[in-house]
């Protein structure tokens, strides 16, 4: 968008510097918002973080069980993650990240698309309730990376 | 010269306000539109809900030469669960959330105007069954509709411009709209959605002129809130008492008590009485909803959870409830009472009566004095097992105690399953027949109901559930009903359940459509299947029939997968996991492989 042909052509009409200041911080405010929807999005940490603390440890993913249903979350993905009003969290497609850092911000958070933000859990809930996920998983070994 | 032109102009201005501002006007335009031959101008069809047209170019005779004449991509992948309108020489339809209106000239698809309004996208997170729309509504020159996220908007037909906006939901108390808007005279008449998520059901009727409210009532809570004062005279005296939509609740539960309107209204022009069904109440664990561990025949009345699971009967200028009767009193098994209430008149003892005849989720059709309320017959119409029948006397149903659910309790094999016998497509009525046709399920279940908390905005539930088809191993069929002998006539089973509405046609024709992408025509005498079309995605959408401005009848009918069964496709749940989709995947797991998602209007005439 910004060739030559249209610098030389604001040179020409005289106001050249603050035409083209105008069109550069239209461009970067332009860049920045789409920065903030992308960021808003995928903030989380995109590769493999291996931040939970309880992944597979069988009393966690049990009282993990138990947050899922208490904060209702089955109410949306179903009793067994299979999806329902929400989507599946059992295979390896995650619309906002499958990391830990990326599914825990999810969960504190919310996404905008429908998912609430449980910001009043405890970080220790967040984690059970993911490694009781983790339990269920269903996809390809090699995408387990959390 | 000049003297008689402003005069004139005077008289010509007097008389567009008298059009503009005369409350009544809408009543006989619809009144005339709904008889018409060839324009769908009411969601269903006609305001009794027959969901039948006169037009009869398309018959027995000629339907094997059924031909596809255009399509429209709607550009949506959600279940499309509506009907087009036709009025004058325009269609109109709307798309799923986010939602786009289209106006299309019926005999190519081409576009009139389109219009897109804003979302807000945290709507699609408290839309439990698909982000749907069930359709517009026409009056005065105006198209109504609702919005997932809460708004009724009432547009210019002929541009597509806004004429006004009203915010009627609020998605972050977990309410939408999914329903179709109903214009009776100068109100259009709106509900809302949400009976998973803790709310509060109610009803509103909005000027079509100018958006303002006329009134609104809420499902639950004291008569003053639910619109019951003098007028109000429920048959059966257990009904007739002081707040029972308050007092049939432990505490102040009917605060979250869903009842819910997302059905289809229907309107006696005669008696003046708008008619719709009203949802589960909230939350699906029975026990935070009665004050004692279980329901027997005796304490059911008790804890009814009015007006829950109701058939209600509302004035529509005032919006006063004029009677109620609930289908499934303290209901356990989220037997909502969405079903439509179709008007006719039945000869009964030797009597003409006026009458609305539904087919209700919890298995069992009735024959009800719309006047009144009373039950005049009621027989299951699919396989049922919960209740073992309906006491004429009472109205209640004679419930089977081994069918009942609790917290931390296992109820298996309950038939039907908490989608129904029926769901919210609906059944149609030819008058030539005599027959109801109707889209049945035939799906059974087991219930273990859970803990549960109310936060705001997210499901209130309480139940997991698996479900599984019901005896013969099929879980769809299409039902033709004679509704004076009370049986059925004939059936037509299929493979996955019957998720569209049903079209009846003077042809002798009945069209439907299935989930996995048929599109039907049934001898509506027979139910020898005529003629069939597989179309691009499972059928949920309600097929309707119209005239041409060339003079050709033509069918209609979305294709678009999604809905409740629809959601195993969307969420792409595994098969092998029949809890998948609260138990949708046990019934039909395998779904995604006969159809996937993409909405598309295919519309049909007879080979010329």
């Amino acid at each position: 968008m910004l060739n030559r042909k249209g610098i030389r052509r604001n040179r020409r009409w005289n106001f050249g510097l603050p035409s083209l200041l105008v069109v550069l911080a239209l461009l970067a405010a332009g860049l920045a918002l789409s920065q903030t929807q992308t960021a808003k999005e995928v903030k989380c940490t995109p590769e493999p973080a291996k931040l939970n603390p309880y992944t597979g440890n069988p009393k966690a993913v049990q009282e993990g069980r138990q947050l899922y249903f208490k904060y209702n979350c089955s109410g949306c993905h179903s009793s067994t993650a299979a999806g329902g009003m929400g989507p599946n969290l059992v295979d390896a497609a995650w619309l906002y990240g499958g990391t830990d850092a990326c599914v825990f911000e999810s969960i504190k958070m919310g996404r905008p698309k429908g998912m609430p933000a449980y910001g009043s859990l405890a970080d220790d809930e967040i984690w059970k309730i993911i490694a009781f996920l983790r339990s269920l998983y269903r996809g390809p070994q090699e995408k387990a990376v959390w | 010269m000049k003297g008689f032109g402003s005069r004139l102009w005077v008289i010509g201005f007097l008389s567009l306000f008298v059009v503009l501002f005369s409350p009544g006007r809408a009543n006989p335009e619809l009144l005339s539109l709904q008889d018409s031959l060839g324009q769908w101008a009411l969601p269903g069809k006609n305001y009794a809900g027959w969901r039948y047209s006169p037009l009869n170019q398309i018959n027995t005779t000629n339907v094997q030469r059924l031909r596809l004449v255009w399509s429209f991509s709607t550009g949506a992948l959600r279940g499309h669960e509506g009907q087009p309108l036709v009025v004058g020489n325009t269609m109109y339809l709307i798309t799923p959330f986010p939602h786009t209106v289209y106006a299309l000239d019926p005999t190519d698809g081409s576009i009139k105007w389109r219009f897109t309004p804003e979302a807000n996208p945290q709507a699609a997170g408290v839309a439990c069954c698909d982000v749907v729309n069930r359709g517009v509504a026409y009056a005065e020159g105006k198209i109504f509709f609702n919005t997932l996220d809460g708004w009724v908007y009432a547009l210019d037909a002929s541009t597509g411009k806004v004429i006004w906006k009203v915010q009627h939901a609020d998605p972050s108390k977990g309410e939408t709209i999914t329903a179709a808007p109903l214009v009776v005279k100068d109100k259009v008449i709106v509900g809302i959605s949400g009976g998973e998520f803790g709310v509060r059901g109610r009803v509103a009727a909005y000027n079509i002129n100018n958006g303002q409210r006329v009134w609104l009532y809420y499902n639950t809570g004291p008569d003053a809130e639910v619109g019951i004062g003098p007028r109000f005279k429920p048959y059966y005296t257990w009904l007739r008492g002081k707040d029972l939509g308050a007092t049939t609740w432990p505490g102040d539960q009917w605060k979250l008590g869903g009842s819910t309107v997302w059905g289809w209204f229907t309107y006696d022009p005669e008696l003046n009485l708008i008619y719709y069904g009203t949802s589960n109440p909230g939350v699906w664990n029975a026990n935070l909803r009665r004050g004692e561990a279980t329901i027997t025949n005796e304490t059911q009345t008790r804890w009814a959870n009015l007006w829950s699971t109701s058939v209600i009967a509302r004035d529509a200028d005032t919006g006063e409830m004029v009677w109620a009767l609930p289908m499934t009193p303290h209901d356990e098994w989220d037997y909502d009472g969405v079903s439509e209430s179709i008007l006719v008149d039945l000869p009964i003892g030797g009597q003409l009566r006026k009458v609305l005849v539904r087919f209700d989720r919890n298995g069992f059709s009735y024959v009800i004095d719309r006047t009144n309320g009373q039950i005049l017959a009621a027989k299951p119409y699919a396989t049922v097992n919960w209740a073992s029948g309906i006491d004429l006397s009472t109205g209640l149903p004679i419930r089977n105690p081994e069918k009942g659910t609790g917290q931390g309790k296992t109820t298996t094999d309950v038939c039907p399953s908490l989608l129904g016998a029926k769901n919210w497509p609906p059944a149609a009525y030819s008058p030539r027949t005599g027959l109801f046709y109707v889209p049945a399920l035939n799906v059974c279940m087991d219930w273990t109901g859970t803990e549960v908390s109310y936060v705001a905005g997210t499901p209130y539930v309480g139940a997991v559930t698996l479900m599984r088809p019901g005896p013969g191993g099929h879980t769809g069929e299409l039902i033709a009903w004679d509704p004076v002998r009370m049986q059925k006539v004939f059936e037509i089973r299929e493979r996955f359940m019957n998720w569209s509405g049903v079209l009846a046609t003077a042809g002798d024709l009945v069209f439907y459509g299935t989930l996995d992408g048929y599109f039907k025509a049934v001898d509506a005498r027979s139910g020898q299947v005529l003629w069939q079309a597989k179309l691009g995605s499972g059928v949920i959408g309600n097929p309707m029939t119209y005239t041409g401005p060339d003079g050709r009848q033509y069918v209609a009918v979305f294709s678009g997968i999604g809905g409740v069964p629809g959601l195993v496709v969307i969420q792409d749940a595994p098969p092998d996991d029949p809890y998948g989709v609260f138990g949708v995947v046990g019934a039909v797991g395998d779904l995604g492989r006969y159809s996937r998602q993409g909405g598309t209007l295919y519309v049909f005439a007879v080979e010329r």
